[in-house]
């Protein structure tokens, strides 16, 4: 039985990545790329094909298997890990830097405390409340660009590729890796589903339509903040500064943060159950939920030690976190397909 | 184990009330003006006006009566930093500094001069900035005009504020926000036009304005150079006025005071491709007044108007074209408009640009269109009959 339908897939996929592009996306991709951005984007996709394809081939649903394999799930426990871990460290930075005098602590412990207890919900509840979150993201969304429109400058899209095709390239190689983990995610979502086989529709259905929506909100950042955006931190927020309806709409910030957060939530708690569920097969273990209270403490821990601040996050996403990324893109699948056990013809 | 979850959830609750990093209004030195000044051994001096709301509240005539009490404060403090200064001021202040209401941040001659743009970072950075403050370059200093007595308001960030939203109307000078200033910077080819404020008679008022190369201060632009610059930045805001000398075909002459109801420019040309820079104006006005004996608008007048508008414009735009050739700083952005929409141009000229600009030849065409005289088509004593008008 199907019991987390297709679009629900795609749409958490939607969420997670368009909602949070504010937080993470702006100061690691734009500030390589600059005003080609989009460009980047749309290079982003195709790049990801062949890695979707491989994946899809050498890892159709992920069973308990030989060592190889439980080293092969063990590295995308960790993996999915890692980026839950990031996702909760950026959104404990942005609002480390609204709310100046609050503890890290108290705003990571009670979010990783929910983001568990959904992931011990299960996926079914998690893709289901993106379905819910998807307009609110969207009106979000479409408040700002309605607000922020008269400050949009489309001269400052131009001149395209001023800087050459260099920094575009390694911008997508940027956007590709960081959706790497979502195409690693896939066969334990698919298998969730019920689906025997890993199926490439909705993530090609949520890749593109994040594609195109970034592309769209890209552009619209960069005319109106021009190149001043490659060192803007948090464009929606400066954005909400610049807008002048302090009359009309105090809580614009506010606003403008809801969907991002909405977006941190599920990502993270997407990655944490990604992460019980492959760390389960690695070591035989019938059921994930168990394994979701240490593996928040371990995310709690480094969020708060894993990364001095921000900047060295972004120095690791921008120089490490690619090569990571791809090789483990590749490397899974291949131990996982390496260590399948022979089908016994009868 | 949903009833322990759930009681666990209800003893949360009362942590979702209130208000988080709360600050108490009475505990908040709330900044009206910022004045920021270079030292002349290195560092800067942060002036602060804090308004003091009781004080405002008496100057406005509100009820409390008696004593004297002053509507703002003034703080100085020398730091090597502009952030270490504003760190130190509760030391005299007894207050937490808090620069989210700064209506204005002025910049002393000499630190513009240095560089702009390193008084800004910090305001830049600050959470709490609001980017559509006003910055302004303050002559002598910026701690001199923030001593100034405004005419008519009590705080001097209200002051200039209120002197940036009335700029529309004389076309001298427009407000530039902090977010346009950091907007240029990054850009190739075009800088910031900040208003000169300074002392006209006792009061604080706009002297004209600060012409930048980079975030550098190189010349100052009087009004009338000033309002040729904002022709060809298309800055010149529906209501600006506008006088002309004019002198219709009977040979009557006097002027006369139009109101610009829409300027757009578009710059075109490529000089590498031996085509020079060029600006198309298009200005739309109506009379609002005609000191001219015996004016009547007919079609003749309507187009020797339109001449007049034409010639004037066009001196405006000269002088603004001469102050950018002679401070060699590019306001307009002639240097984006290459780098936009000439790129390979741009990298030829690129490094010797500000050089070129002593020199740059600029073809300006202007198209006026006078579109309304309002209630009457000739001065008193004109009517059909006497002088056939339209």
């Amino acid at each position: 039985m199907e019991r987390i339908p297709s679009f629900a897939w795609s749409i958490l996929l939607i969420v997670c990545l368009f909602a949070t592009f504010g937080l993470f996306g702006m100061f690691w991709i734009l500030s390589v790329t600059g005003r080609d951005f989009w460009i980047a984007i749309l290079l982003a996709l195709p790049a990801l094909l062949p890695l979707l394809l491989w994946t899809r081939f050498a890892m159709p649903s992920p069973r308990p298997g030989s060592l190889l394999r439980a080293v092969a799930y063990a590295l995308a426990a960790a993996y999915f890990l890692l980026l839950s871990v990031m996702t909760v460290h950026v959104m404990n930075d942005m609002m480390g830097t609204l709310l100046e005098e609050t503890p890290a602590v108290a705003i990571a412990l009670p979010f990783l405390a929910v983001v568990v207890y959904a992931a011990h919900s299960g996926l079914e509840v998690v893709a289901r409340l993106a379905v819910l979150v998807l307009p609110v993201v969207l009106m979000g969304f479409g408040v700002i660009l309605v607000l922020a429109l008269p400050l949009v400058d489309p001269g400052n899209l131009l001149p395209i590729l001023d800087g050459g095709w260099g920094p575009v390239f390694r911008s997508a190689s940027l956007i590709a890796a960081w959706w790497t983990g979502f195409i690693l995610l896939a066969p334990w979502v698919e298998r969730e589903r019920s689906q025997p086989a890993c199926s490439c529709r909705p993530l090609l259905l949520g890749f593109g339509t994040v594609a195109l929506l970034l592309t769209l909100l890209g552009g619209l950042l960069v005319g109106i903040f021009g190149l001043r955006l490659q060192v803007v931190t948090y464009p929606v927020f400066v954005l909400s500064r610049m807008v002048n309806i302090s009359h009309l709409l105090t809580r614009f910030v506010s606003l403008a943060i809801s969907p991002a957060f909405l977006g941190v939530f599920l990502m993270a708690t997407l990655f944490l159950w990604g992460s019980s569920r492959a760390a389960a097969d690695a070591f035989h273990l019938a059921d994930n939920r168990p394994l979701l209270l240490p593996l928040g403490f371990w995310a709690l821990f480094f969020v708060l030690h894993g990364f001095p601040g921000k900047m060295a996050l972004v120095s690791f996403l921008q120089q490490t976190f690619p090569v990571v990324a791809l090789i483990l893109g590749f490397l899974v699948p291949l131990l996982s397909w390496l260590g399948r056990t022979p089908q016994v013809r009868p | 184990m949903k009833g322990w979850a759930g009681a666990a959830l209800l003893l949360l609750l009362p942590l979702l009330t209130g208000c988080w990093s709360l600050k108490e209004p009475e505990e908040l030195g709330i900044v009206a003006a910022m004045g920021v000044d270079a030292l002349s051994g290195g560092g800067y001096r942060v002036t602060l006006e804090v308004a003091h709301p009781s004080g405002l509240s008496k100057a406005a005539g509100g009820t409390g009566g008696g004593g004297k009490t002053a509507s703002a404060y003034y703080l100085s403090e020398d730091a090597p930093t502009v952030y270490q200064a504003l760190k130190r001021m509760p030391h005299v202040l007894a207050r937490q500094v808090f620069w989210s209401q700064t209506r204005v941040l002025i910049v002393g001659e000499p630190l513009a001069k240095r560089n702009l743009l390193d008084a800004v970072d910090l305001l830049a950075r600050g959470e709490q900035t609001r980017l559509e403050m006003p910055v302004v370059v303050g002559r002598p200093t910026a701690a001199a005009v923030l001593h100034l007595k405004p005419l008519g308001e009590s705080l001097i960030g209200n002051a200039i504020v209120t002197q940036m939203h009335n700029a529309a109307r004389v076309a001298a000078y427009r407000a530039t926000s902090l977010n346009d200033v950091l907007e240029a910077a990054p850009e190739e080819g075009i800088d910031p036009l900040l208003p000169l404020v300074g002392n006209q008679l006792g009061y604080p008022a706009v002297l004209g304005s600060a012409l930048l190369r980079g975030g550098r201060m190189v010349d100052t632009a009087t009004p009338a150079e000033s309002t040729g610059i904002l022709w060809l930045r298309g800055e010149i805001r529906p209501g600006a006025e506008l006088s002309v000398p004019f002198s219709d075909t009977g040979g009557r002459t006097g002027n006369l005071g139009l109101t610009v109801t829409g300027a757009q420019v578009r710059i075109g040309g490529d000089p590498a491709q031996g085509s020079p820079l060029s600006a198309r104006l298009e200005v739309k006005a109506e009379v609002m007044e005609a000191d001219v004996t015996g004016f009547a608008l007919t079609p003749t007048n309507l187009m020797q108007m339109d001449r007049a508008i034409a010639r004037r414009v066009l001196g405006q735009v000269e002088k603004g074209l001469a102050a950018i050739a002679r401070s060699r700083s590019d306001p307009v952005g002639f240097g984006r408009y290459l780098h936009r929409f000439h790129p390979a141009s741009w990298r030829q000229v690129k490094a010797t640009w500000y050089r070129h600009l002593n020199r740059l030849p600029v073809r300006v065409n202007v198209s006026p269109e006078v579109s309304r005289s309002h209630m009457t088509t000739g001065t008193p004593g004109i009517w059909p009959g006497k002088t056939r008008g339209i």
